[in-house]
């Protein structure tokens, strides 16, 4: 079973993504902020991290660039899921590491096609 | 007071063009340069009484802005508890259509069975429950909007209190003194408003609820 790290600040996202997922068959492991994120992706083994941008104490571009600087999440998927649909921010995300970009709000079935696509499941 | 304080506005308005409908003060910063010219017809009272009744109308607009930001917010707050009891009441309903529907379910154990969750494929669920999914992310996105409003409601009260010391009628002492010491004040207002779109960068470029775009880097 392949584990998603979810981190978002907002509780109501992070029980949408926690149901879909977990329904989905993958294991679900949510974190509340980028430095929530952080220190579990280092104290488990994940599969995918599935993150928000605006958070407090550390923003999702910001985490990103923490991950990759881990060696073991090099090549681990990123996806950033954010109502930020800029250019330039999208553009950072990328130049973080992020291996792809969704805007919210999310359809639970294209969610999951990414997602797959992202763990190369497809 | 309030009567000496209109009589006062209503001087100065008629002797500088001051007020009207400029958005960006500039032309008030005009009209206060004229008004300097011919501050002198002004007397000493009626200067006082202008500034006492700008000061008391940029205090009440401060407690105006003040209540909006507290209202804003209380809907949050609304926002936040509604969403808190919508979404597992909503999860829950379709785990439990999931597990009567599910082979051992309640649908075939007369519902005294426990339900078993099964897999919900991504197929199974219906475009109906898809959309809900999708409107139920409204908390997310109008707390974001909400947020900034408040943002920009607390610099605007920064800025009217910057408005309310620049009036306080105890630093009246001279004409020539005290107006440009308020048009130093007014351009400096007019300059931080200038940049507080640039300082606030807005979070969500959207206002329905369609689904967002997706792509792979």
């Amino acid at each position: 079973m392949k584990t998603i790290l979810t981190v978002d600040d907002s509780p109501s996202i992070r029980q949408m993504l926690a149901y879909v997922l977990s329904s989905s068959g993958y294991n679900v492991i949510e974190a509340a902020d980028g430095e929530e994120g952080l220190a579990l992706a280092k104290a488990n083994t994940v599969d995918l991290v599935l993150t928000d941008h605006n958070m407090p104490k550390m923003d999702g571009v910001t985490l990103t660039r923490a991950l990759r600087a881990l060696p073991a999440y090099r090549k681990v998927p990123i996806m950033m899921l954010s109502t930020e649909s800029s250019p330039t921010l999208k553009q950072a995300g990328r130049d973080a590491g992020a291996t792809g970009w969704m805007v919210k709000p999310f359809d639970p079935d294209k969610l999951l096609e990414m997602l797959k696509k992202a763990l190369g499941t497809t | 007071m309030q009567a000496d304080s209109q009589a006062g506005v209503q001087n100065l308005i008629a002797i500088g063009g001051i007020g009207g409908n400029d958005r960006d003060g500039a032309g008030n910063l005009n009209a206060a340069n004229n008004t300097l010219a011919t501050a002198n017809t002004v007397s000493q009272t009626t200067l006082f009484s202008t500034l006492l009744a700008f000061q008391e109308l940029a205090s009440r607009l401060s407690s105006q802005v003040h209540a909006a930001h507290d209202e804003i917010g209380e809907t949050r707050a609304i926002l936040k508890d509604a969403i808190g009891r919508l979404i597992p009441a909503f999860t829950e309903t379709l785990e439990g259509r999931s597990a009567a529907h599910a082979p051992g379910g309640l649908a075939e154990s007369g519902g005294t069975a426990t339900p078993t969750f099964e897999r919900t494929d991504a197929t199974e669920r219906s475009a109906t429950q898809n959309a809900a999914f999708n409107a139920l992310q409204f908390q997310d996105i109008s707390d974001q909007l909400l947020a900034h409003a408040q943002c920009r409601l607390m610099a605007l009260t920064t800025e009217l209190a910057l408005i309310t010391r620049a009036l306080e009628p105890t630093r009246v002492i001279k004409t020539e003194v005290v107006l440009p010491s308020l048009l130093r004040h007014l351009e400096l207002v007019n300059d931080n408003l200038a940049k507080l779109d640039l300082s606030l960068s807005k979070p969500v470029s959207k206002a329905h609820l369609g689904v967002g775009d997706m792509e792979m880097f």
